[in-house]
C-alpha cells in the first residue's frame, strides 16, 4: 500500500461555482440561478412559477402575480456598485402596506458580502442592512429605539404585503406573506423591524440619493420622485449646522466686546451746567426769535477718543423746549452738530390726571477726540422763560448698536431654522406620530 | 498533528486538529472515525451540491487577532433553508466554527463547564444567562447534517440529526445550543463581517 496519491481527487477547491440555468418546468423558459445554495425559491420571469432553488429538481412551489404595480427599473443580473462594493441585483419584488402605497426592493448579492437590500419608494431610495444587533425598545412606550448607541423615533407603524415577486430569495417567499413593520427614524436612516409569528428582523436603511443609484446600476428611466422620504437629509441642516456654530460664535464675540466696553468704560460726567430760556411765547418754530449765542462753560474730554453723550433736562410745563447747538473743539476748531428737544403736558379730564412727554432727551456723538470743548447752543421754547439743564459724559456704554448688531446677526440664523423646520414638517407629514402635528388632529 | 492512511484507499490523511473525530478522504472520499487506537472507514461521502460560498478547505483568517485555518465543513438543513459550518483551527489549537448563514458570518466557540439547560425548558423568548450576560432563545429548529468534508469533531454524515436552539445576547453576540442525543454542546460567538476576519487563499467564484 505504497501507491500514495499525491493530488486529492475530491476537494472543495476543484469544481468551480457559477451562476445555473435551468428550464422552467411551467413554462420552458430559461431561469437564472445565481445564489447557488443560498437562495431557497427563484421566481421564472415567463411564467411568475416561485421555483424550489434547494435541489436540482427545481420543482414548483407556489406562482407569484404575471406583473407587478410598479416599474421594475434594474433588470436581473445588473451589477453595480455601492460604497465600494460591488452588487448583483437578484431579486425584485413589491410590497404593500395592504391600503395605498406600493414599493420595490431589489435584493442584491456579492458572495463575499451577502446581501442587502435597495428600496424605491416614490422615487425615494435606500440601501438596506440587515441587522443581527438587536435594537432596544423599551424606551418611551415604544416611541423610541435605540441602536448603535443612537435613538430612532417612531415613525410608522403597519403592515406590508408581498404581492409581486421576480428572480430569486432567501427564503421561501410567498405572494400574500405579510409582516408588521414598524420604522424608527434618525437623520438619514430607517431603523425598521419586520415581525412574523417566527422572528423579528431588523434593519437599517440609508437613505441614497437617486443620482447616485442611477448611475450605480445605470438605469435609463428612474421614477419620478415625489414628497420628502422618511429618511432624507434635511439640505439645510448641514448650512444650518455651520451657520448656527457661527453665530455662536459671532454672539459671544460681540458680547464679550460688550462686556469689556462697560467694563472699561468709565462714563464720566464732564459737564453739568443749568440754564434758562428767555423768549417770545406762541411764535412758531423757526421763526421765533431763538435764545441765541450761548455757550457751556469749557470742559475737558480727556485723552482717547470715546463717546460723548449730551443730556438736556427741562420740566417744561405744558410745553417745550428745543436745542440745536454744537460740541465745539476749542483748539481744532472741529465742531460736532447736535439738536434735541423735551417737551411734557399733563392735565385733568373726566376725573382723570394725565401727562404725557419726555423731560429728558440724550444726543449720542460717537468717537469724539480728547481735547478741550464747549457747547454752543441757541435754544427754542413755546415759553417765555423755562429753566434747563445740559449735561455731559464721556466714554458711555452703549445697548443700541449692540442689540442691533445682534438683530442682524440672527437673521439668518432664524431663516434657515425655519427652512429645516419646514423640511421636518414636511419629512413627517405622512407619519402618525409626527412631533409637528397637534394632538387634537383627526386620525 | 497525525498522520495515517486512509484504510481504504491508502493516502495520507491528516487529523491537524486533536479535536477531530471524522474525516472526509480527499482522494477516495471516504468517510473516516477516528477513534483512540485506529481510523475506520464509515462509508462514501457524495459530493456536496456546489454553492456560492467564498471558503474552502485550506482558506486562513483572522479573528480578534488570532490566526485561524479552515479544516472542514459540514452542510446543516432545516426546513426552511440551509447553511454552512466551516470548522477552524487556530494557532493556539483552539478550535472554532464559521457559519455562514443567508450571507451573514458567524464565529463560534464551544463553552465547556456549562450546566446546559433541558430542551424541554426552552422556548422561544425565553432566557438564560450564560457567563454573567442574558441570552434571548430566538428559535428553536430540527437540523440535518447534508455531509461533510474535511476534517470535523463531529460526525460530518449525511442524515445525523440535531435539534438547534439559537439565542441573541448583547450587541452583536450569540449562542447556540445543538441537542444531538450523545453529547449536547453550548457553543458563544459573535457576528463578523467579511473584512475584519482577513480571508486569504478564498475559493475563486466564476464573475466574481
Amino acid at each position: 500500500m505504497d501507491g500514495k496519491l499525491n493530488t486529492p481527487v475530491f476537494s472543495e477547491a476543484l469544481p468551480k461555482v457559477k451562476a445555473k440555468v435551468f428550464n422552467c418546468k411551467g413554462c420552458g423558459a430559461p431561469v437564472t440561478l445565481r445564489a447557488v445554495g443560498l437562495s431557497q425559491v427563484c421566481v421564472c420571469a415567463g411564467c411568475g412559477s416561485i421555483i424550489d432553488a434547494k435541489t436540482e429538481e427545481f420543482e414548483i412551489i407556489s406562482k407569484s402575480t404575471k406583473k407587478g404595480h410598479r416599474l421594475q427599473v434594474i433588470a436581473l443580473g445588473t451589477r453595480g456598485k455601492i460604497h465600494g462594493t460591488l452588487w448583483e441585483v437578484i431579486g425584485y419584488m413589491e410590497r404593500w402596506d395592504g391600503r395605498v402605497f406600493y414599493w420595490s426592493e431589489y435584493l442584491l448579492f456579492n458572495p463575499m458580502k451577502g446581501f442587502r437590500w435597495l428600496a424605491e419608494n416614490n422615487g425615494h431610495w435606500s440601501y438596506v442592512l440587515i441587522t443581527k444587533e438587536k435594537p432596544e425598545t423599551n424606551y418611551a412606550y415604544g416611541q423610541l429605539a435605540k441602536y448603535s448607541g443612537h435613538l430612532y423615533k417612531l415613525y410608522h407603524k403597519g403592515t406590508a404585503e408581498l404581492v409581486y415577486v421576480v428572480g430569486e430569495f432567501y427564503w421561501k417567499a410567498k405572494i400574500g406573506e405579510q409582516v408588521k413593520v414598524k420604522d424608527f427614524i434618525r437623520e438619514n436612516e430607517i431603523l425598521a423591524v419586520e415581525e412574523t409569528e417566527k422572528e423579528m428582523i431588523w434593519s437599517v436603511a440609508e437613505y441614497l440619493e437617486a443620482e447616485r443609484v442611477r448611475q450605480a446600476f445605470k438605469i435609463d428611466h428612474m421614477p419620478l420622485q415625489v414628497g420628502v422620504a422618511p429618511n432624507q437629509p434635511c439640505p439645510v441642516s448641514p448650512v444650518y449646522q455651520q451657520v448656527l456654530k457661527l453665530w455662536i460664535f459671532f454672539s459671544i464675540a460681540l458680547i464679550m466686546v460688550q462686556f469689556f466696553s462697560m467694563l472699561s468704560s468709565s462714563s464720566n460726567q464732564v459737564l453739568k451746567q443749568d440754564f434758562s430760556h428767555t423768549g417770545t411765547a406762541s411764535v412758531p418754530l423757526g421763526s421765533l426769535p431763538p435764545d441765541q449765542g450761548k455757550s457751556t462753560q469749557t470742559f475737558e474730554l480727556g485723552d482717547e477718543i470715546t463717546n460723548v453723550q449730551i443730556t438736556l433736562y427741562s420740566k417744561p410745563d405744558n410745553g417745550w423746549l428745543y436745542l440745536q447747538g454744537e460740541l465745539v473743539n476749542l483748539e481744532s476748531g472741529e465742531a460736532y452738530e447736535f439738536d434735541q428737544g423735551v417737551e411734557a403736558y399733563s392735565g385733568y379730564e373726566d376725573g382723570y390726571y394725565w401727562s404725557e412727554g419726555n423731560v429728558q432727551s440724550i444726543s449720542n456723538l460717537p468717537a469724539v477726540p480728547g481735547g478741550n470743548y464747549q457747547i454752543n447752543f441757541e435754544s427754542s421754547s413755546d415759553k417765555e422763560q423755562l429753566d434747563f439743564r445740559i449735561s455731559v459724559a464721556r466714554d458711555v456704554p452703549l445697548w443700541e448698536t449692540f442689540i442691533w448688531l445682534l438683530v442682524l446677526l440672527s437673521l439668518f440664523p432664524v431663516f434657515m431654522y425655519w427652512r429645516r423646520s419646514t423640511f421636518n414638517m414636511k419629512k413627517w407629514a405622512e407619519s402618525d406620530y409626527s412631533p409637528y402635528a397637534s394632538n387634537d388632529e383627526d386620525y | 498533528m497525525i498522520q495515517t492512511p486512509c484504510p481504504s484507499c491508502g493516502g495520507n490523511v491528516d487529523f491537524k486538529s486533536r479535536f477531530s473525530v471524522f474525516q472526509v478522504c480527499p482522494y477516495c472520499t471516504s468517510m473516516l472515525v477516528r477513534t483512540d487506537m485506529n481510523v475506520e472507514m464509515v462509508g462514501k461521502m457524495a459530493q456536496l451540491a456546489a454553492d456560492m460560498s467564498p471558503f474552502q478547505l485550506g482558506t486562513t483568517g483572522r479573528f480578534e487577532k488570532r490566526h485561524f485555518e479552515i479544516l472542514g465543513k459540514q452542510k446543516l438543513v432545516y426546513s426552511e433553508g440551509n447553511w454552512n459550518e466551516w470548522y477552524l483551527m487556530f494557532d493556539d489549537g483552539r478550535e472554532g466554527w464559521l457559519g455562514e448563514a443567508q450571507g451573514f458570518l458567524m464565529v463560534s466557540f464551544p463553552v465547556k463547564n456549562f450546566m446546559i439547560p433541558d430542551l424541554g425548558t426552552l422556548s422561544a423568548g425565553s432566557m438564560i444567562e450564560i457567563h454573567k450576560e442574558s441570552y434571548h432563545v430566538e428559535d428553536i429548529k430540527s437540523v440535518t447534517c447534508e455531509g461533510g468534508v474535511g476534517e470535523l469533531p463531529v460526525p460530518g454524515v449525511k442524515g445525523r440529526r440535531s435539534t438547534s436552539v439559537d439565542l441573541v445576547g448583547p450587541a452583536k453576540s450569540f449562542a447556540n445550543i445543538d441537542y444531538a442525543g450523545h453529547g449536547d454542546r453550548l457553543y458563544l460567538g459573535r457576528y463578523a463581517e467579511f473584512e475584519e476576519l482577513q480571508f486569504s487563499n478564498l475559493r475563486e467564484l466564476d464573475g466574481w
